[in-house]
């Protein structure tokens, strides 16, 4: 069955596919790329005590915590 | 006594005063693993919302967001917006980077008077979704439009800072939510500090103060758009 591609990216018989980058690479969102978000979240609202186990599940999930810039410094908004 | 904030309030971080730093029966570390887990399932389903048509943003849809993520830690403030309690206005402050990066410091902002809130809410989220209306009846408009709208309301919701804590995450539900209606990929913030020097532009820029971080988005998301 052929698909057909939409203006807003879904196909006709399908979903559609969100996508998110993660260091350069483009990934479907699912579970593990959208705790990686999530995570990222975290990094932005949080320059807590935790920050070391932070940092750690962040370079389990693949990211570069090297090129995260200001990830040594707090953040600003809750 | 209710969780108001006299002095300058920089969330999470600050350890025991962060209202949403430790849930009873959790470490701060389960608190937070529950909470990036209870995010991400919400992300993982902005896709199949989007598909199921367009997404109206509202007040109630953002307090669902926001209890969906810390409803199982804390039950009693999840999804409800700041409001007299106990006596007292829950008011909240907190702070954003403002000035270049030689003269950068933290101002203090206060978050929308919770007498207010509801009402400056429902303006951000009807003004994003008559944009986005917008945007879908007019073929002539490009994704930057999209982005625009989405980073409105994104910094908008964090100017008023609805809830008592956890804005930003909820806010990020938002920001992606309004990605993914138009087809562009959920965003990461890999430079901290630049994401913050942007929102602080946002918050007091007199003239399109959202241009400089919807830009900042649309490089991310535009790399990141369905093919």
């Amino acid at each position: 069955m052929s698909k057909r591609t939409n203006s807003n990216g879904s196909t006709s018989n399908g979903s559609r596919t969100v996508y998110v980058v993660i260091d350069g690479k483009r990934v479907p969102l699912n579970y593990a790329s959208a705790r990686v978000v999530a995570l990222n979240a975290h990094l932005l609202a949080v320059g807590n005590p935790q920050r070391t186990e932070m940092i750690a599940e962040a370079e389990r999930a693949g990211i570069n915590v090297n090129s995260i810039s200001g990830v040594s410094s707090a953040g600003t908004v809750a | 006594m209710s969780p108001t904030h006299g002095a300058p309030f920089r969330g999470f971080r600050d350890e025991e005063e962060s209202p949403f730093f430790c849930a009873a029966g959790h470490t701060p570390e389960q608190t937070w693993d529950v909470s990036i887990d209870r995010l991400a399932q919400l992300l993982v389903n902005l896709g199949p919302l989007a598909d199921a048509g367009a997404i109206e943003l509202s007040p109630a849809l953002l307090c669902s967001w926001h209890r969906k993520i810390f409803g199982e830690l804390f039950p009693e403030h999840a999804g409800r917006l700041r409001t007299r309690h106990e006596g007292d206005w829950e008011h909240v402050q907190y702070g954003a980077y403002i000035g270049t990066q030689r003269s950068r410091r933290i101002r203090a902002y206060r978050g929308a008077h919770p007498r207010r809130l509801y009402r400056r809410l429902e303006k951000t989220c009807a003004e994003f979704n008559a944009a986005a209306a917008e945007i879908r009846a007019s073929p002539a408009t490009d994704s930057f439009d999209a982005v625009v709208a989405a980073t409105r309301l994104y910094a908008k919701i964090l100017r008023a800072h609805p809830f008592i804590d956890g804005n930003l995450r909820a806010s990020i539900v938002a920001l992606n939510a309004g990605l993914v209606m138009f087809g562009l990929g959920i965003v990461t913030f890999k430079d901290l500090e630049r994401h913050d020097e942007l929102l602080g532009i946002a918050f007091v820029g007199k003239h399109d103060p959202y241009r400089p971080l919807a830009e900042h988005i649309a490089e991310i998301a535009g790399a990141t758009e369905s093919a």
